[in-house]
């Protein structure tokens, strides 16, 4: 046996493991998706029609659906900033000289991104429901409200972000934190001693090499943001009317609450269009960096 | 040696009785890991031919598992579900009709509509979980009103809810819950359509009536309730409760011993639930409750059948009953155990059962009832005219059936 056959095989050896998982518990599920999709399969029962795109369709007259898109964008484009943004001064403040104890700062905002998202969740909802902190301080300030944050239609959305940028922030401040250490110390010496300011600093050294940083949490995080599942799942289910309802959530209802599993696939894979088409806007706005 | 050939034939033997046992899996919502050990080790030794598996589920996950696991073609042989949940799974095809079974058993259970879709039955009336109405009495003695005698009727309940909210801005009169699926409309609104001699289906549950008097008039009711309420989720309201800060709230027993474990200074008790007026209506409640179904993949349904007939004892229901206290047997007479003389607000939920109604068996119950906490929350959260509210949602219902 000649050695690069010889070789080619002892990689595909040591591979198939995974290629076997890969294709078990990933190819074969987004293909059987994919096929669903066509159909009114509904889970329960194994009849499956082919409807052809009726369901597509059907997800532009759906109501909900459409108040989930909108709920959905407007959580992203809500929230993705606000991360982005604080995380970025969140690592500069831990990464400056002017933070001692660096250690506990990271420790203390890296925190909620070890918890569960269930955990931080429900405890949450203790401070967001009527008789909950928020409220008792609002009070303090003579703002009386008998409704709990998540329970008024007006509020619950919101809540759930301020909710999510708190419980993000850290993870990527972290890796912003790592973006900014690979900067090296000598630039800023130059600037320094050309006399720029901070401002100058920021925006022409510090700024442009973390871009490729910056690139990834925007990606990553806009990924995230599309997906919201637990946090609806565990304080709103969502409600009320509807909204706090997302796609995700909405599709798992569907398929799971109301047994339409060819239509949930529908929506499925409409969302991954929408997270391809913005995914690859991202990547064009900044392509020049790459 | 002749120790060895004797552990070798005691090893052959456990073997091949373990092969001749039929293993039945039962998934269950109500028994902990104890309970579920015991009546298991009790169920083997009765019946040494069969091998019982209960597995518990948790309510956050466990119909997400019972549906993955049909789908799956690997459905347990029996399985608890929700009473709402049966029509759905029933006209599916997931559950067996269970008609020549229940003959065995009729007439010492209770709750059969439960368990009826489309003139079959598909399971077993288990577990009763209604709700009433729980006050604080010393709320109503501060607001002037009598604690030994709770608001009967719907006027007296906004009357009585209107005095408690005046004793303060941190008071309220009574907890109405919004913003999660099911109880909003569970806890009372559909309860008191009931009440009111109103439906939301025509009997042939062919023709939607959300937009009949008795509906209307309900919606109004509620909606002038809100005035005098605390809105919230359930677990809110009955925490608000806890802390004193609740005249009035409605809910299954399972908050009594919540109640009384983590806020042991209030002092409450439960009353069946008001009707409309006192020469009319009636005391309506929320049939929650739970049923044992056999799966349409079970292949040994004779020994499936004797593991349905035990649970269904009064022994094992009992039991959950004592360990939880948040449902009751279906058997005829339970009334008479001990247990309940010495646990009173349980026992009025108990006589709250022959006022409860189940939620209609329709196949698209599941998409009704999210539809239903929809409504319930337009009516409270929003100044959409009621009619307007009902009207939509009839519609939308109708398209259902």
């Amino acid at each position: 046996m000649k050695f690069k056959t010889k070789y080619n095989l002892t990689t595909l050896t040591f591979l198939l493991p995974w290629i076997i998982t890969f294709i078990i518990f990933s190819a074969y599920p987004i293909i059987f998706s994919i096929g669903i999709s066509f159909t009114d399969y509904s889970g329960l029962n194994p009849a499956m029609n082919f409807v052809g795109l009726r369901n597509y369709i059907n997800l532009f007259n759906d109501e909900i659906f459409l108040k989930a898109v909108r709920n959905t964008f407007i959580f992203v484009v809500g929230t993705i900033p606000f991360t982005t943004i604080i995380s970025i001064l969140l690592a500069i403040l831990i990464n400056s000289k002017m933070i001692k104890c660096k250690g506990l700062f990271k420790a203390g905002f890296f925190l909620p991104s070890v918890m569960s998202m269930v955990v931080i969740s429900t405890i949450w909802r203790y401070i967001y429901s009527a008789d909950g902190l928020l409220n008792h301080v609002l009070g303090v300030f003579g703002i009386e409200k008998n409704t709990g944050w998540l329970a008024s239609p007006d509020t619950a959305l919101l809540a759930i972000m301020i909710m999510d940028i708190w419980a993000a922030i850290g993870y990527y401040t972290i890796i912003f934190l790592s973006g900014l250490q690979s900067i090296p110390e000598e630039l800023y010496e130059s600037a320094s001693i050309d006399g720029a300011s901070s401002k100058d600093t920021f925006f022409r050294i510090t700024l442009p090499l973390i871009k490729p940083t910056l690139f990834f949490v925007i990606a990553i995080n806009t990924i995230r943001s599309f997906q919201i599942f637990a946090e609806i799942f565990t304080m709103t289910g969502g409600g009320p009317l509807n909204s706090t309802q997302t796609i995700v959530h909405y599709l798992y209802i569907t398929g799971f609450r109301q047994f339409k599993m060819g239509y949930a696939s529908a929506m499925a894979y409409v969302l991954v269009i929408i997270i391809l088409i913005i995914t690859l806007i991202q990547q064009r706005a900044l392509r020049s960096e790459y | 040696m002749s120790k060895k050939f004797l552990l070798v034939i005691l090893m052959v033997g456990l073997t091949l009785l373990s092969f001749g046992k039929t293993k039945i899996s039962v998934w269950q919502f109500m028994m902990d890991d104890n309970l579920s050990q015991q009546v298991k080790a009790d169920f083997e030794k009765a019946n040494p031919d069969i091998e019982l598996e209960i597995v518990q589920l948790s309510w956050a996950t466990g119909f997400d598992r019972i549906v993955t696991s049909i789908a799956a073609g690997t459905a347990p042989d029996v399985i608890e579900l929700g009473n709402t949940w049966l029509a759905t799974f029933a006209s599916q095809g997931v559950l067996r009709p269970v008609d020549d079974l229940v003959d065995k058993v009729e007439d010492n259970y209770v709750a059969w509509n439960f368990v009826e879709y489309q003139n079959h039955y598909w399971g077993f009336p288990w577990l009763l979980a209604p709700r009433c109405m729980y006050y604080n009495l010393e709320l109503l003695e501060k607001a002037g009103l009598d604690p030994d005698n709770p608001p009967k009727t719907w006027i007296e309940l906004l009357n009585a809810a209107a005095k408690i909210h005046a004793l303060g801005p941190d008071i309220y009169g009574i907890g109405l819950c919004v913003g999660e699926l099911y109880s909003p409309y569970q806890q009372w609104f559909l309860p008191a359509v009931w009440g009111n001699f109103g439906h939301f289906v025509s009997p042939d549950l062919k023709k939607a009536t959300l937009n009949s008097d008795p509906v209307i008039e309900t919606a109004y009711y509620y909606r002038t309730l809100k005035d005098y309420a605390l809105l919230g989720k359930e677990s809110e309201l009955a925490e608000a409760f806890g802390k004193g800060k609740l005249g009035f709230f409605f809910a299954g027993p399972a908050y009594i011993n919540n109640t009384q474990r983590d806020y042991p200074g209030t002092i409450f008790d439960v009353a069946f639930i008001p009707k409309p007026r006192e020469n009319y209506g009636y005391h309506a409640s929320f049939a929650g409750g739970e049923v044992l179904g056999i799966s349409s993949q079970c292949k040994n349904i004779d020994e499936a059948w004797r593991v349905v007939e035990y649970l269904l004892g009064e022994k094992v229901a009992m039991q959950i009953t004592r360990t939880t206290g948040e449902v009751f047997p279906t058997k005829v007479g339970i009334e008479k155990d001990p247990w309940f003389e010495s646990h009173p607000l349980h026992r009025t939920f108990l006589e709250q059962n022959q006022y409860a109604v189940p939620f209609p068996p329709l196949a698209e119950a599941n998409k009704i009832e999210q539809l239903f906490t929809n409504i319930v929350e337009e009516i409270l959260l929003t100044n959409t005219p009621i009619e307007s509210i009902l009207q939509k949602y009839n519609e939308q219902i109708q398209s259902l059936l």
